[in-house]
């Protein structure tokens, strides 16, 4: 793709600042040195030689899953990369995190009123780079950490879930006090112990509550004014990966590093209490202890909520809500039914993750049930009884097959009025097979006399000047594959008197291959590499908040082989991306000034 | 750059409120003590931005949006029909006909990068080239844009421009406008968020006006802000000590550093009237803002926000974004109740010409919705027009820009964009007059003029210069392994 070509231009100045061996960092074998530094065993100091400089095969076999033989990419080792060090966090991960905070059942609504972030240059709302800081959206934390301090300082009850029982003493002093509550509390705002710097600030801060906020409750009054710091705090809107060593090209991140780093990919918030005590212990230091609390974490409900999360940016189901249907054309739709749409497809993907018995990409592109209510059911003309509820029902095998075929992505790749063919072709190239397709042209022009019988032939019609790259190989094949399904989705044997034709071949990396119809297609997508791949490189791309650089291609090339020979499920490949070396440690940043 | 007349922002505002009047009035008078008015006349910038093209000549459909004739523009020839009895859509500006001036002539220098309204809204203010990566709907302008680069330069510690938003969003394409400089080492600027609410941007600007104003609780409050800031400002200084950090890191650290600010810099005796804060309140918590039915409305009082915050001095730069990058916004017109962008491409639907019914006399609703862009772009004009200073306006000292990122809507062209400039920006600019940027600006291959030049005479009116004196010449490209440098320069033509 386009991308790789900047991507290998990093990967090289990368390599050219010199080898950086192989970390080995999650072999158990690591230790904390005193600075707070993980250390490789028997291989500190700056670059380790050795094999694993990302540019030659070093395996035969799948380092992820030894039973297979690997190749290309997947036979060299990954390398760290050097991602901003300050990743400020996106709106919802500030709502969460407030509310983890807090110890609140629910979200409080506050980021509802910040500006919103522009659009992301890249499929997902975690691109590191997008997320900065304006004097805007300071004001948006300043008013709500000023509610919420205020809020939760004056409720004993609210107080009680985040102030240690013996801050809460009142015979005890009020400096002991405070001092307890922050180093309790700091530790989880920050999401790391402070130091005793930093206590001994906020200790300051807190004692000149009662004249700062003018209040004779001088504990009441110190909290009020930490919590506005504490939710202020740079140390709180960002996730910070400080570890750092000079003399090194790449290091590990700390433990308390690791435990934000994991809590944000998979939940989208800050770490529980678990989590926090793991980082204590030094678990997250080694593979076996980081995969015990990465398996534990995917079996909360917050792990399922990301899962769906992600689908949704890469299905677009987030935006079903922008649709718009003809209705004299489409009676059955309205704002409700595409909602439903919406629900529909997020079960569907909850439910291939996380139930399925194989939880495969294959499954999410081939299985033939889906979730329905009676609105849904009617366009999937299915029989029996269905109400306003959603329940799992088996559609006809011979007309539906996976994510594709479900009515939400099809209505919305789709006009007002008509199957949106290119549309539909231009998403399964770019976001299900990840092809490589030129842009478009700035001087296209459609002709003014386009004609044909049904869609499909208007569109060849229309298309026929665009040469045979890319709407000949990719666009139009991939396009018409569901033309048997309209505006809505609904199932369509015939436009008028016209029958459908929904054949089609496509170029993929491995060769055409050709079908008759969706049915078909999603079969050869669900079993092609470049699915399989596609897929891994998205949610490599969401869980590291960055596009894959070169150096992280081993890794992808290792768990989409994997699941392409159906060694794996999309729960284990999450696992896996999180449970690795590159994962867990940072390169030397590239672009630096003397200080 | 300098500004040519360096400001404490502060000073001016105890120089106009202070002491001479506590708050202005939108019927009022903004008086400038002539002394100091004489000696420093800032002038301010404003671009409201349009999509989708506007109903202008090509093959195939009539002229409707500039004047019947160049040259000195009055009323009467602004208000001239055609055979069908419609005006130019520029006629909407006739009562302001010696106060405006139009350019034609002008195109982008660099084609875009697979969407044609994601390139134009890239290169709008930015007269920069268009991303490498990323492509499509989501291409970036790889430099600043011009709000931007105004405001760092005209308010050096206040470097963000107002940045707003009103009309439909997306995710397909929603903010095109605004751009901050790429940080170090990255290839692409940063671009801006817009706000939509008004109230925010409200208490943002002028500070809540529901609040108390007790002497002993705002001093309260303020130290109570500034104790907590003093100490996250430390926080940031000590991260930014961290060894190994990039530049990039750096500047991000630094923008927070710069975002934060104490109360005392907000404490300004400077509101709309009750009765029209009141509105802006209620449409906040009406949450009527976030429909798109409302655009009328919000849009009125973003610009009211806007004239309110230049007669403070309170910004230099600011963007209206109306609509999303290609505006699906439905507007009242004699026609069918469709998406403008539909309207835009003739035919019901968001693709090419065939691939949906086609919309009878589209062309006609085009200009309507013209019609009514230019209305509102009117509704900013007058309110600037309504301060007085002892020389003129508000809007002699301002540069209020109407703009579109496509020419026309159809062709998603380039080329012959529609500028129409409100105010001389202290008198620098020739208004009362309709030119051809081609007759005195520098054209590049295709016949037009880059509008890189447009921008440059822009620019110098508002008083930024180059180090040495001497005008800036060279905003926006300047030329990389991709493509050349456009030829710079301003265009003579637009001087008075």
């Amino acid at each position: 793709m386009k991308r790789i070509g900047i991507l290998i231009l990093i990967a090289g100045l990368s390599m050219a600042m010199g080898c950086q061996g192989e970390l080995a960092i999650l072999d158990g074998s690591s230790s904390l040195d005193p600075g707070g530094v993980l250390t490789p065993g028997g291989t500190a100091g700056g670059g380790t030689g050795g094999s694993g400089t990302g540019s030659e095969p070093i395996h035969t076999q799948n380092p992820e899953f030894p039973d297979i033989e690997c190749s290309d990419a997947a036979c060299r080792d990954p390398q760290p990369s050097a991602p901003p060090r300050f990743v400020r966090l996106t709106h919802s991960q500030w709502e969460n995190t407030v509310r983890d905070l807090f110890r609140l059942d629910t979200t409080g609504g506050y980021a509802s009123s910040f500006i919103q972030d522009p659009l992301s240059s890249g499929n997902f709302d975690t691109n590191t780079e997008v997320l900065s800081m304006t004097q805007r959206l300071w004001d948006n934390y300043r008013i709500a950490a000023e509610e919420i301090a205020s809020q939760i300082a004056r409720d004993p009850e609210a107080l009680a879930r985040i102030v240690p029982a013996d801050a809460l003493e009142s015979t005890n002093g009020l400096e002991a006090r405070a001092r307890a509550f922050i180093e309790d509390f700091g530790m989880r705002a920050y999401r790391r112990p402070l130091s005793s710097t930093e206590i001994d600030t906020h200790v300051e801060l807190f004692l000149r509550g009662a004249e700062l906020m003018n209040s004779s409750n001088a504990f009441e009054a110190g909290v009020e004014v930490l919590l506005r710091l504490f939710i202020q705090s740079p140390h709180f809107v960002y996730r910070t990966e400080l570890t750092h060593d000079e003399a090194r090209d790449a290091f590990e991140l700390n433990a308390f590093e690791r435990a934000s780093k994991l809590a944000y990919a998979l939940w989208n918030t800050m770490p529980d209490d678990p989590l926090f005590a793991a980082a204590r212990r030094g678990d997250l230091d080694t593979r076996e202890g980081l995969e015990v609390e990465v398996r534990r974490m995917l079996e909360d409900v917050r792990a399922e909520e990301v899962v769906a999360r992600f689908n949704s940016q890469l299905f677009h189901f987030k935006d079903y809500s922008e649709m718009v249907k003809d209705s004299e054309r489409f009676p059955e739709f309205s704002r409700d039914v595409a909602e439903d749409m919406r629900l529909e497809m997020e079960l569907f993907v909850r439910d291939i993750v996380f139930n399925d018995p194989t939880g495969s990409i294959e499954s999410l592109y081939r299985a033939p049930h889906s979730f329905v209510n009676r609105a849904l059911a009617d366009i999937y003309e299915l029989e029996g009884e269905f109400d306003d509820g959603f329940a799992r029902a088996e559609l006809d095998p011979t007309q539906r097959a996976g994510i594709l075929t479900r009515l939400g992505w099809l209505a919305y790749e789709s006009t007002a009025y008509e199957k949106n063919s290119i549309h539909r072709g231009v998403f399964v190239a770019l976001h299900v097979l990840c092809t490589d397709l030129p842009p478009i042209p700035d001087d296209a022009q459609l002709g003014d006399t386009i004609t044909g019988n049904t869609n499909r032939e208007r569109i060849e019609d229309a298309t026929v000047g665009c040469g045979g790259t890319c709407h000949g190989l990719f666009i139009n094949p991939a396009g018409f594959a569901f033309e048997n399904y309209d505006a809505v989705g609904r199932y369509q044997e015939f436009e008028g008197p016209h029958p459908i034709d929904a054949s089609g071949e496509y170029a993929f990396s491995t060769g055409r291959k050709s079908f008759q119809n969706a049915i078909e297609f999603s079969e050869i997508i669900g079993t092609s590499p470049d699915a399989h791949d596609c897929y891994v490189r998205n949610l490599f791309e969401y869980a590291y908040g960055r596009q894959p650089t070169h150096a992280d291609e081993p890794l992808i090339a290792r768990l989409s082989q994997a699941s392409q020979l159906g060694m794996t499920g999309i729960r284990e490949i999450i696992v896996r991306l999180v449970v690795n070396d590159i994962f867990v440690s940072r390169a030397k940043s590239t672009v630096q000034e003397a200080l | 750059m300098n500004w040519r007349s360096p400001l404490s922002r502060r000073t001016f505002l105890r120089g106009s409120f202070g002491a001479v009047m506590a708050l202005p009035f939108l019927e009022g008078l903004v008086r400038v003590p002539k002394a100091f008015a004489d000696a420093h006349r800032p002038v301010y910038f404003v671009a409201v931005r349009s999509g989708n093209g506007v109903a202008q000549l090509t093959s195939n459909e009539p002229e409707r949006f500039w004047p019947f004739e160049r040259g000195q523009l009055t009323r009467e020839m602004l208000l001239r029909t055609d055979s069908a009895g419609d005006m130019r859509t520029l006629g909407e500006l006739a009562d302001f006909h010696d106060k405006i001036l139009v350019v034609d002539g002008c195109a982008y220098n660099f084609p875009g990068n697979g969407c044609g309204h994601s390139g134009g809204g890239n290169q709008c203010l930015t007269a920069a080239t268009v991303s490498e990566t990323p492509s499509s709907n989501r291409s970036l302008a790889t430099g600043e844009s011009l709000d931007y680069y105004l405001q760092r330069n005209l308010s050096p510690g206040d470097p963000e421009p107002l940045t707003l938003m009103g009309g439909r969003t997306s995710s397909y394409l929603n903010e095109v406008l605004s751009y901050a400089p790429p940080l170090p080492g990255e290839p692409n600027g940063r671009l801006r968020a817009a706000e939509r609410n008004p109230w925010e941007v409200y208490k943002t600007i002028f500070g809540d006006p529901t609040g108390s104003s007790d002497d002993f609780l705002h001093n309260q409050i303020a130290e109570q802000r500034r104790s907590i800031n003093d100490i996250m400002r430390d926080q940031l200084h000590d991260l930014r000590r961290n060894p190994g950090l990039s530049q990039a890191d750096r500047a991000r650290l630094d923008l927070h550093q710069e975002a934060i600010r104490d109360l005392e810099e907000r404490m300004i005796a400077c509101h709309l009237h009750e009765t029209d804060w009141r509105s802006i309140e209620t449409a906040d918590t009406a949450g009527e803002w976030r429909s798109a039915d409302n655009a009328e409305r919000m849009l009125y009082m973003m610009f009211d926000i806007v004239a309110l915050a230049f007669a403070c001095d309170l910004k230099r730069a600011a963007t209206i974004q109306i609509g999303n990058g290609n505006d699906q916004t439905v507007y009242d017109i004699n026609g069918p109740k469709h998406p403008f962008h539909w309207i835009s491409h003739r035919i019901e639907g968001d693709g090419g010409v065939g691939s949906a019914p086609s919309i009878a006399g589209a062309d006609h609703y085009h200009y309507q919705v013209d019609r009514i862009q230019m209305r509102w772009f009117r509704h900013l004009v007058a309110r600037l027009n309504e301060y007085n200073t002892e020389q003129g306006t508000l809007l002699d000292d301002t540069v209020a820009l109407y703009t579109n990122d496509l020419a026309n809507g159809v062709a998603h062209s380039y080329r012959n964009l529609p500028y129409v400039i409100a105010g001389s920006g202290g008198g620098y600019l020739k208004t009362g007059h309709y030119i051809n940027a081609r007759d005195t600006g520098t054209t590049a291959s295709g016949g037009f003029v880059p509008h890189n030049q447009f921008f440059n005479t822009i620019i110098n009116a508002t008083g930024v210069r180059n180090a040495d004196g001497s005008p800036i010449d060279d905003f926006g490209h300047k030329g990389d392994n991709r493509f050349d440098r456009p030829p710079g320069g301003e265009i003579p033509g637009m001087k008075a």
